[in-house]
């Protein structure tokens, strides 16, 4: 169960940054389009979540279980993100923040534990 | 050259889409509920509600399949589960319907019918209508995938408008949008769920592959993919009959894991023989182990053959679509990428309306526009509705009624006429989507209040003290989407608002879509 939460929260990290890393969107958001670099970070870091996402899963379930939890979890974030936008953005961002840290926190709390 | 390609794509995603739609909203909505078929049959099953700890009567059960159908060929008993703690009975008897009943695993008696969760996971597979359903749910999936692929040549935007929605912008805009949303977001989901869907029943649509392996022999057809041969009939019957606890103590020893099911072949022959697949749970493809047991004296046999690859690909894609691995975890984000598939369809339709308002409005509701809208509300609205007024039935119906789950069926069927009936009277003045959706809200919220009512030990605070969290699942959720329904119904109490842009809208289109290439999709 909490794996389960852990993927869906790097998912939903991940996705919010790659809609960051775009222009229009980071100008929605911050008011101003990202720098080249800022972009390119944004967007690492987003598949990076999203590959720790899976790499997660797959330890957990399997790699066919892993990854069916993984896709499905990765449309839901997105979708759960791309719906907030009109009407919470900034409730969207400091989810994400969260959801981020969170699951750092349980990932290190973890691996001194159980899953790794 | 390409303009003329996408345009014709446009033509057939439009209307291969629009014919289907209200087809596929039906499968889909049964489907999404089927997610959680087993959870929804034990919730409808309250004297399975209370039981008190013991021994699993796996042979009173038997007992009581033999009594029911005394020339039965072949007999299956799925043990109780994590999901559901009855024994389910199959039974397949020569020249009669297939019976499929549950079985109190204290005692082994029949529970008293309901229709079930089983009804949705029916109604998605062949719309309760046997073996021409089946043949249209086919033809429903190959269309639903011909409209995936040409909705993701026509939508020229993927990746630019991926995270875009706006759904303050009214009227076509706003749900096209959220069409995209769901549909592009969940492309892999629908892609995967209308594709494994159409291979499920490939043997029963596509029949060459039998005709010529097999010479149009289902059965050997079936026995070949088994990997377990027949036992060979010896026409006397059997001086003893194993216990079939034994058995099943003993395969679970064996397969260190719980048993899917007991399969007992040639139940009245000398060459009586049992089978334990293993739940397999923690696969996709399912349980690939099966251990052969006498049906005499119930000595191990063996193992069968694990099943050839072709058919294990097709056990994997079959269990990519049924998921029934992995626990509630992932069937809760099946159900919800169902829901998503449900609003990619609804708002589909809405765009098509909206993109016809005023040939819509000038042609009236005696039009072919006056159809698709009367469908719209009575299958979206209508079959939501339906679905909560089956859970309201098992309730509600005096407990001794003959045939109480067919009851329960008519119900459905009868609350959804009932509201077709409602959205065509209500089309010209009322606002039949705000009736509809205001009921099932009122009727979801109420629920747990039902439940508390009519079955006081299942209700939600004595479920949470005993732990009984597919319980508290249910009722919590029903309660929770009645308030989705409500902001549904809360939405389509406002003033259209397009209606009243209509004319400002058109004058300043020009502007407006300066910034954007000319929209091409449906």
């Amino acid at each position: 169960m909490t794996i389960w939460l852990i993927v869906l929260a790097l998912n939903y990290v991940s996705w919010a940054l790659l809609c960051l890393a775009v222009a229009r969107h980071h100008r929605q958001h911050f008011g101003a389009e990202a720098s080249l670099r800022r972009a390119r970070l944004l967007r690492l870091g987003g598949w990076l979540a999203t590959l720790a996402a899976w790499v997660i899963a797959v330890r957990w379930h399997g790699w066919d279980i892993g990854s069916v939890d993984w896709c499905a979890s990765w449309m839901l974030t997105a979708i759960t993100w791309v719906l907030l936008q009109p009407y919470r953005p900034r409730f969207a961002r400091w989810l994400a923040f969260i959801a981020g840290a969170a699951s750092l926190f349980a990932l290190i709390s973890f691996s001194s534990l159980t899953l790794f | 050259m390409r303009g003329r390609f996408v345009q014709s794509m446009a033509w057939l995603h439009t209307w291969a889409g629009l014919i289907v739609s209200w087809v596929l909203f039906a499968i889909f909505l049964g489907g999404t509920l089927a997610c959680f078929d087993k959870e929804l049959d034990y919730w409808m099953r309250p004297v399975l509600h209370q039981l008190a700890p013991g021994p699993i009567a796996m042979d009173a059960a038997a007992a009581t399949l033999r009594e029911m159908a005394p020339h039965a060929e072949t007999l299956y008993l799925n043990p109780p589960s994590t999901r559901d703690p009855s024994i389910r009975g199959f039974v397949f008897e020569p020249g009669e319907p297939t019976m499929y009943v549950a079985l109190n695993p204290r005692d082994g008696t029949l529970i008293p019918p309901t229709a079930g969760g089983n009804f949705f996971f029916i109604l998605h597979y062949n719309l309760q209508s046997g073996t021409p359903g089946v043949y249209l749910v086919g033809l429903a999936g190959m269309l639903m995938l011909l409209a995936l692929v040409t909705g993701v040549i026509i939508h020229r935007r993927v990746f630019k408008d991926f995270f875009v929605f706006r759904p303050q912008s009214g009227g076509q805009r706003a749900w096209l949008d959220g069409h995209n949303l769901t549909g592009v977001l969940g492309l892999p989901f629908h892609l995967m769920i209308a594709y494994t869907g159409v291979i499920i029943m490939m043997s029963t649509y596509m029949t060459a592959g039998v005709e010529i392996g097999y010479h149009g022999d289902l059965a050997a057809y079936y026995e070949a993919l088994s990997g377990a041969p027949h036992p060979v009939e010896q026409h006397r019957p059997p001086s003893r009959v194993a216990s079939l606890n034994e058995v099943l103590d003993d395969a679970v020893q064996r397969l260190g894991g719980p048993v899917q099911y007991l399969e007992i072949a040639h139940v009245h022959d000398a060459s009586i023989t049992i089978s334990a697949l293993a739940s397999g749970n923690d696969e996709v493809a399912g349980g690939r182990r099966t251990l052969i047991y006498d049906g005499t004296d119930g000595h191990f046999r063996g193992e069968s053959a694990s099943p050839p690859a072709a058919y294990r690909t097709y056990q994997f894609l079959s269990g990519l679509h049924r998921v029934q691995f992995g626990g509630a975890a992932i069937r809760w984000l099946y159900f919800l990428l169902g829901a998503a598939g449900c609003v990619m369809l609804a708002t589909a339709a809405q765009v098509w309306i909206e993109k016809r308002h005023r040939q819509a409005v000038a042609a009236g509701l005696r039009s072919g526009y006056g159809l698709v809208r009367a469908l719209n509300v009575a299958v979206i609205a209508g079959m939501p509705l339906a679905s909560v007024a089956l859970l309201w039935a098992n309730r509600m119906l005096p407990d001794n009624l003959a045939a109480r789950a067919d009851w329960e069926a008519q119900s459905f069927y009868a609350v959804w006429l009932l509201a077709a009936i409602w959205a065509v009277l209500r089309l010209r003045a009322g606002k039949p989507w705000r009736d509809l959706f205001g009921t099932t809200a009122a009727l979801l919220i109420a629920l747990p209040v039902l439940n508390a009512l009519t079955e006081p030990l299942s209700s939600l605070p004595a479920s949470i003290a005993d732990h009984d969290w597919v319980l508290v699942g249910i009722d919590a959720t029903a309660f929770a989407l009645g308030f989705g329904f409500a902001w549904l119904a809360w939405f389509n109490t406002r003033p259209r608002k397009n209606l009243r842009r209509d004319a400002r809208t058109r004058a300043a289109s020009a502007s407006s879509h300066a910034d954007r290439p000319r929209e091409r999709s449906a």
